[in-house]
């Protein structure tokens, strides 16, 4: 079976200094892969190199194949088949993501009417929209899909971006610190939601954060990250359990002494 | 006997609700106290008033046994001398055109602050575990957790007897944010500390006291012991439940 994602030997520089160095990593379908790394480790950078977003003037070697295909030298064609399809994305910053300037319903009504157009299928937008917009747990799903995203709170923006994502009915959902910016019991109910999305669909997921507690509370396997190098993979009981790289023991260790904190407080 | 006391203060933006509602604590001299809250809790807001940024629409802050006056010169002039802030951002809150020389010892210059600034300088970055070589570099030389190290050494250059800090580590990575906690609680041990966090395992980790607001009202305050092991208010339960943990 061809792995979603594949990511061999890739190599990222800008100018002479290198961002990512040899780095390897497959997701294969159904499979849920961590990617941890504190800032500067390269995590974003990866994300990015998957969907062939990466940023002009950067160099990049090896190879980045999503089903298959080599995204690195792939155009626009390619790569827009590729997307959404294949893998679609959601970032940190739900601000960021969504145009301020259009309500949510024609956002979301956009992505829906594209991959209906991709798929040959006659729809109504505007209840396909609803129905997006229920699956991502929103009350009141009318209302959010008339409001501009500032009118909404942070956490129904990131689920209006789940909401988008998923209209392309992707195989792989990538997820980019798709909840540091939000508030601890919202980020709870975040979690619960992509977990039980990514369950009902089969779907593949790439969940990239800094945050270690999380990021084993989603995913099955990990990759730790340094300075766009691989530190440590595999599964998370193992990393987390009996990590082998002092870099990964050092991080283990600041998790669980915080939760010990928490342990020893109650 | 309490060094800062906060007696029903509420305030109100222009126009808008109400950010702080009927709010009241104290905190003793020496102790540490943790203000736990969402965003649009109001915990910036009553960090603010505490600096005497912004003034209550109701209510008063006690300092020292003296009421704060906020558009009293000389007096804030004493109390910016003995209550000193750290925020979150280390990116944006040192002046990057200025060395960190200058920088450190701003608040003596601008409080005039009488002794000999280039030993209190020197002093504090030793307390924050920087050498005198930073002294003749810029903020843009220096790693987030160090830039911290540097806000924070210019917040108790004056050796103000209070420290408030709004969440002063959750810019940090993690590890960095374990050893910046081990700062402060070190500091907590020398000065009255008020943590502004959202962070629960950072607050158990400094704080004998926790307040916990909701909507700009405290749901609940008591030892961070009792909140934490019989918390009551069912806000309180569902933060407390939200902490992802590590695997056993």
């Amino acid at each position: 079976m061809t792995p979603l994602l594949s990511i061999e030997g890739l190599t990222i520089r800008a100018g002479a200094r290198p961002l990512i160095s040899d780095l390897a990593l497959t997701v294969e379908p159904g499979q849920r892969l961590g990617l941890i790394g504190e800032s500067g480790s390269g995590k974003s950078l990866t994300a990015l190199a998957a969907i062939g977003l990466l940023p002009r003037g950067l160099a990049a070697g090896g190879s980045v194949r999503l089903s298959g295909t080599d995204v690195l030298p792939a155009g626009d064609r390619v790569l827009s088949r590729l997307r959404g399809a294949v893998a679609a994305t959601v970032f940190q910053e739900p601000l960021t993501a969504l145009d301020p300037l259009m309500r949510v319903g024609r956002q979301v009504g956009e992505v829906v009417r594209r991959q209906a157009g991709r798929d040959g299928r006659r729809i109504e937008v505007g209840r396909e929209v609803r129905g997006l917009l229920e699956q991502v747990a929103l009350e009141e799903p009318d209302r959010i899909a008339s409001a501009f995203p500032h009118q909404i709170s942070g956490g129904q923006r990131q689920r209006v971006a789940i909401a988008m994502a998923l209209a392309c009915r992707p195989q792989l959902l990538i997820a980019d610190e798709p909840t540091t910016a939000l508030d601890v019991t919202t980020q709870a109910a975040v979690l619960k939601l992509l977990d039980g999305l990514v369950r009902d669909r089969g779907m593949a997921l790439l969940f990239i954060s800094h945050d270690l507690p999380v990021v084993a509370g989603v995913v099955d396997d990990v990759v730790v990250m340094r300075q766009g190098r691989t530190v440590e993979s595999g599964p998370v009981a193992r990393v987390f359990g009996a990590p082998e790289a002092d870099y990964t023991r050092d991080l283990v260790a600041a998790a669980r002494a915080f939760d010990a904190g928490i342990e020893a407080a109650a | 006997m309490s060094l800062i006391s906060v007696d029903r203060v509420s305030f109100r933006y222009s126009q808008g609700r109400l950010a702080l509602d009927e709010v009241s604590f104290a905190v003793t001299a020496g102790a540490s106290l943790g203000i736990v809250g969402e965003s649009g809790s109001g915990k910036t807001t009553l960090l603010r008033v505490l600096l005497g940024l912004n003034r209550p629409s109701a209510g008063a802050i006690r300092f020292d046994g003296a009421e704060l006056a906020a558009g009293d010169g000389a007096f804030m002039r004493g109390y910016r001398h003995r209550v000193q802030a750290v925020f979150q951002d280390p990116y944006s809150s040192l002046d990057p055109r200025q060395k960190v020389r200058r920088i450190v010892s701003e608040p003596l210059r601008a409080l005039k602050v009488p002794g000999e600034h280039p030993e209190m300088v020197e002093a504090a970055l030793t307390a924050v575990g920087l050498d005198a070589g930073a002294l003749d570099r810029y903020p843009h030389q220096f790693s987030g957790g160090q830039r911290q190290r540097i806000a924070i050494a210019r917040a108790i250059v004056a050796r103000p007897s209070l420290l408030l800090a709004d969440e002063a580590v959750s810019a940090l990575d993690l590890s960095t944010r374990v050893r910046i906690v081990e700062l402060f609680k070190r500091l907590a041990t020398e000065m009255t500390l008020v943590f502004v966090s959202h962070d629960l395992g950072v607050v158990a980790a400094l704080c004998d006291e926790l307040v916990i607001l909701q909507h700009g009202r405290i749901v609940e305050a008591g030892p961070t012991h009792t909140v934490f092991s019989q918390p009551r208010h069912p806000y309180t339960k569902s933060l407390l439940a939200s902490v992802p943990r590590m695997p056993a």
